[in-house]
């Protein structure tokens, strides 16, 4: 890990002084501007900058006026090539000296008369400096647990949709980005929690993030076929989408919006392609407007272990930088670290509030690794293997309730989610999938190793 | 065969292709810049030169008789591009052959505009067909004034502008384009010959290099290196030339008329700078394309791997490869593949790079070898560690500010690096006159080249769709060197008025757009102007991108 905003002291100067000579000039013979002209650019060709950085003249010269030479030496001494220019322009620029008998000054002594160096030029009105509020990295993939589901009424929950909606066109118009962009455009779009954002539109198959969760690239649009009850092939729209797309598309067939439980996330969409045209003709036309669309990809779930062995590892960590809590099951706790192998929070230090970061560490490997927040709880809860990992399916209504407290790694919940395109529904501390067929069940409760 | 209409579509490609948005365009048309327009074109020349051609076209369509007829260029084409251009092209290439130091009026100017389009001397100052009506604007006006408006919707920045005397009010547009003339460029080859300068600099090197030689030039290029209002297109100018010379062997002989010139077969990289969450800074290569050249199927090798070069947006290329200190430290050259119209990518030493935010993101958190740092703006400088006095002396004269104290920098590449940061730099003041530097070059890089700028900030940007969302439009900012600034917002055609008064400057301002459409803000403050466009777009307009592949 490279140092950020490490400061480090400079050469000592301290035996430097800068002093100052100063001059009388009439603006008849020589005009400010020209002298400003022909001492820089002795300056620049002789290379003498490092001894004499500055040069003052007095504020609205009139008929004569002072102007001074900033000089960088040891003791008030003149360097040799100074006293050489001094010499070889004397005639013209250095005839008056300001004293005769010692021709040296503070800055403090001739400032009334000359302020700053930028105060040449008397309209000069500086910029003000924005100093900015200094922002904590955070990972975009560190959550804090949460649960609370406070009601929403209707137009709130329309109103919520909507604003999704819009963030879902946005993404789908920039295409890929940072997470500070991410995070940047929920907030004036009035999206709450950002990170959570994002955890929800990657279930749903909206976007993919880098393994870290530091960008974000929106997928393109994919249809997934499911189930119909009549003779119609009923679609769920995933990924990129725009109005003149949707609009597009509905030329087609017939789009049916469903809003998410507490519209947290852009509605589902559902396709119905009539049966006399053929999914083939339909890419085809599509194509035709200048639209790609396919088929959402089979995805392979992996086994726990090997979702496990596919987080990336962090480099560089120094966790004795940070004020560590440590997963005990249910609950953080502080923590000193002792190489124990766990589910850890990172603090700041000097902050209190949030986690910046959290890490699994392992201790056979020595490796700390990074991942979805409620993957890796799952996964200290599944080492510790002191928590009922269990969930309760419904044959007779597709649905699958799974503790909140035991909330499955993201890669699992996506294929819950992206199968019926909703998120799931809170009830007291469970969760609820809905439009779950058997056969994913039975895959995914194998995979995890989990008791259904 | 060419035609007019083949060369008016080519000279716009030429000035704007491969240009980032928000530049300055220069139609800066002269016979180097035509033999590269021309050696685009599908066929050999059949003429002498592509300057001959480009005259024997564009008069055979312009000049009726004894007279010259605009009618014949009037409007756009069916790609939408004005048909003046490359009347106008011809207007600057006469601009280029006015000599050294040729007293700038009608007189002068129309002598060589005739010349070039073989037109008799009449004893009038201006030829027929140019003449100015009663209380009625020169007729050519009307088209630099449709190519200001269609470089404005394009997001460029016209720069082409009447003068303020009353012999040079028309002719300063043509004149105004014109940066650097033959017989400038004949004065700079001559300054690589005489100092056997064969380093491959970048832009920003050799302009101070060529600027330190300013006693040796003549009155116009002294003018143009004083006016840091041209700073960067001079810079790119200076270094076009510099890449010609280059090209033809930096030989001696190739003084006057009968040089040939090509496109150069080297690329040049700026740097781009991630950050991640922990803090680890990453500097890859991020290649700069060539301006109004189409390269496609590149490859380029670095450090053992082969990196397609893909487009990252106008001007560049998407970033390639992670840099490690020594290729910065040193500077280093890449082989392109295949090497049939480029064989080299050079990443130039430098002792410091200026970064600043992303022009189209500034949100991302990235940060890239862009531009210089506009007014307000703030940016990164990655620098020597020897470059540290002169950057705490500007900041001791309050003419630049970064964050934390005089001594806060930050050390990259690791602890035995002689590399470090400063973060949150800005540029405070215009005043940077009575300061020396040891580094000429950082002065030139950080002294602002403007007095007055419009910045955009915050709102919902849809950079494909160069518009931000009705809703939510974005605050404009005026930074200026003066307390007020008069700013003027408009829609596009000018005719209708949201505001017009004067306002504090450096100050975030919103103001209420009536409609989605296009809006001019025009600031003015001290006789010096900027504009910028601002479109508003409803979600009805914004449309799907084709994604890039997600690194990292």
């Amino acid at each position: 890990m490279q140092s950020r905003r490490t400061p480090r002291n400079t050469q000592n100067r301290s035996q430097i002084q800068r002093w100052y000579m100063g001059f009388k000039q009439k603006t008849g013979k020589v005009k400010p501007t020209k002298l400003l002209e022909v001492i820089s650019r002795e300056i620049q060709t002789r290379n003498l900058s490092r001894y004499l950085p500055i040069m003052r003249i007095e504020k609205s010269p009139k008929g004569e006026y002072y102007f001074f030479l900033a000089i960088e030496s040891k003791g008030f001494e003149i360097p040799h090539e100074i006293a050489k220019l001094l010499k070889e322009l004397k005639d013209i620029y250095f005839k008056l000296p300001v004293d005769k008998t010692r021709n040296c000054f503070e800055l403090e002594q001739i400032k009334p008369m000359v302020g700053n160096a930028h105060d040449v030029t008397d309209y000069t009105n500086p910029i003000p400096y924005r100093s900015q509020t200094r922002t904590i990295s955070e990972s975009s993939l560190t959550l804090s647990d949460s649960n609370q589901t406070q009601p929403l009424d209707q137009e709130r929950i329309n109103n919520l949709s909507k604003n999704h909606e819009h963030f879902l066109y946005w993404l789908s118009a920039v295409g890929s980005g940072a997470w500070e962009l991410f995070r940047k455009t929920c907030e004036i779009l009035g999206l709450v929690e950002p990170k959570r954002v994002l955890r929800r539109l990657k279930l749903l198959g909206h976007i993919t993030t880098s393994g870290n969760g530091s960008k974000w690239q929106v997928n393109p649009p994919s249809l997934l076929e499911i189930q119909s009850e009549n003779g119609d092939r009923t679609f769920i729209l995933h990924g990129q989408r725009s109005i003149k797309f949707l609009n597009t598309f509905r030329t087609f067939g017939f789009l049916e919006t469903c809003n998410q439980p507490r519209g947290e996330a852009p509605p589902c969409i559902y396709f119905r392609l009539p049966s006399e045209i053929g999914y083939e003709t339909l890419t085809q036309r599509m194509q035709e407007q200048g639209y790609s669309i396919t088929l959402t990809p089979f995805r392979n779930i992996p086994d726990i272990a090997t979702w496990y062995s596919n987080l990336l590892v962090v480099q560089g960590l120094l966790p004795y930088k940070f004020r560590l809590k440590k997963f005990n099951g249910q609950d953080f706790i502080d923590y000193t670290f002792q190489r124990e192998t766990g589910f850890y929070q990172f603090f700041s230090q000097d902050i209190d509030s949030h986690p910046q970061y959290t890490f699994f560490y392992d201790q056979d490997s020595d490796q700390w690794v990074q991942g979805d927040w409620y993957g890796l709880r799952f996964w200290a809860i599944y080492q510790m293997n002191q928590g009922n990992l269990c969930a309760y399916y419904s044959e007779e209504n597709n649905t699958l309730c799974v503790l909140f407290s035991h909330r499955w790694a993201e890669v699992y919940e996506t294929h819950l989610v992206m199968s019926s395109g909703v998120l799931p529904r809170y009830e007291s501390d469970t969760l609820i999938y809905q439009g779950i067929s058997t056969d994913l069940v039975n895959e995914l409760s194998q995979k995890l190793n989990i008791s259904i | 065969m060419t035609n007019y209409s083949d060369w008016n579509t080519a000279i716009v490609h030429y000035f704007t292709q491969n240009v980032p948005y928000s530049t300055k365009i220069y139609l800066s048309l002269d016979d180097d810049a035509l033999t590269k327009i021309g050696a685009n074109f599908a066929h050999d020349c059949t003429d002498n030169s592509w300057a001959e051609n480009f005259c024997e076209i564009v008069s055979r369509k312009v000049v009726n008789g004894e007279k010259i007829d605009l009618d014949t260029i009037s409007g756009h084409d069916s790609l939408g591009y004005p048909r003046g251009i490359a009347f106008l092209g011809i207007m600057v290439l006469a601009a280029n052959q006015m000599a050294e130091d040729e007293q700038i009026d009608q007189r002068n100017y129309f002598k060589r505009l005739r010349q070039i389009l073989n037109l008799p001397d009449d004893g009038q100052p201006r030829p027929k067909g140019l003449k100015i009506e009663l209380n009625e604007e020169a007729p050519e006006v009307q088209l630099w004034k449709q190519w200001n408006r269609w470089l404005i919707r394009q997001g460029f920045i016209p720069t082409a502008q009447e003068g303020f005397g009353k012999t040079t009010k028309n002719t300063n547009y043509p004149i105004s384009q014109s940066l650097l003339r033959n017989a400038d460029k004949d004065r700079l080859r001559r300054i690589f010959i005489e100092m056997h300068w064969q380093t491959r600099w970048d832009e920003q090197t050799l302009f101070t290099k060529v600027a330190n030689e300013y006693s040796r030039y003549a009155h116009h290029l002294r003018s143009l290196i004083d006016d840091r209002q041209r700073y960067e297109p001079l810079a790119q100018a200076i270094h076009e030339t510099y890449l010609d010379w280059l090209e033809c062997g930096s030989a001696n002989n190739l003084i006057g008329e009968s040089r040939q010139r090509a496109w150069s077969r080297q690329l040049y990289a700026g740097i781009y700078r991630t950050e991640d969450f922990l803090g680890n800074i990453e500097y890859s290569l991020y290649p700069k394309q060539q301006r109004g050249r189409s390269l496609d199927s590149l490859e380029v090798q670095c450090n053992g791997n082969s990196y397609p070069l893909r487009e990252d947006r106008a001007g560049w290329y998407l970033p390639v490869g992670i840099l490690f200190r020594q290729e910065i430290s040193e500077g280093t050259t890449y082989q392109i593949k295949p090497d049939t119209q480029v064989e080299k990518l050079i990443l130039p030493r430098r002792d410091f790079w200026v970064l600043v935010p992303d022009p189209d993101n500034p949100e991302s958190g990235v940060y890239a070898s862009w531009s210089s740092p506009k007014l307000g703006e703030q940016f990164i400088i990655l620098f020597r560690e020897s470059l540290f006095t002169d950057l705490q002396r500007l900041r001791d004269e309050n003419l630049i500010q970064w964050e934390g104290d005089r001594e806060n920098k930050c050390q990259v590449f690791g602890d035995n690096s002689n590399w470090y940061e400063i973060y949150q730099c800005q540029v405070l003041s215009q005043a940077w006159d009575g300061v020396f530097l040891q580094s000429q070059e950082l002065k030139d890089a950080l002294q602002p080249t403007t007095k007055l700028s419009i910045s955009l900030s915050g709102g919902l940007r849809v950079a494909s769709s160069k518009g931000w969302i009705f809703d939510y439009p974005p605050q404009v900012t005026a930074f200026a060197f003066h307390p007020s600034v008069e700013i003027e917002v408009s829609n596009i055609q000018g005719n209708s008025a949201i505001a017009q008064k004067s306002y504090p400057s450096n100050t975030p301002m919103s103001f209420n757009f009536p409609s989605v459409g296009e809006f001019m803000i025009r600031a003015n403050c001290l006789g010096e102007t900027s504009q910028r466009l601002i479109k508003l777009i409803n979600w009805g307009d914004v449309d799907m991108a084709l994604q890039n592949q997600l690194g990292g």
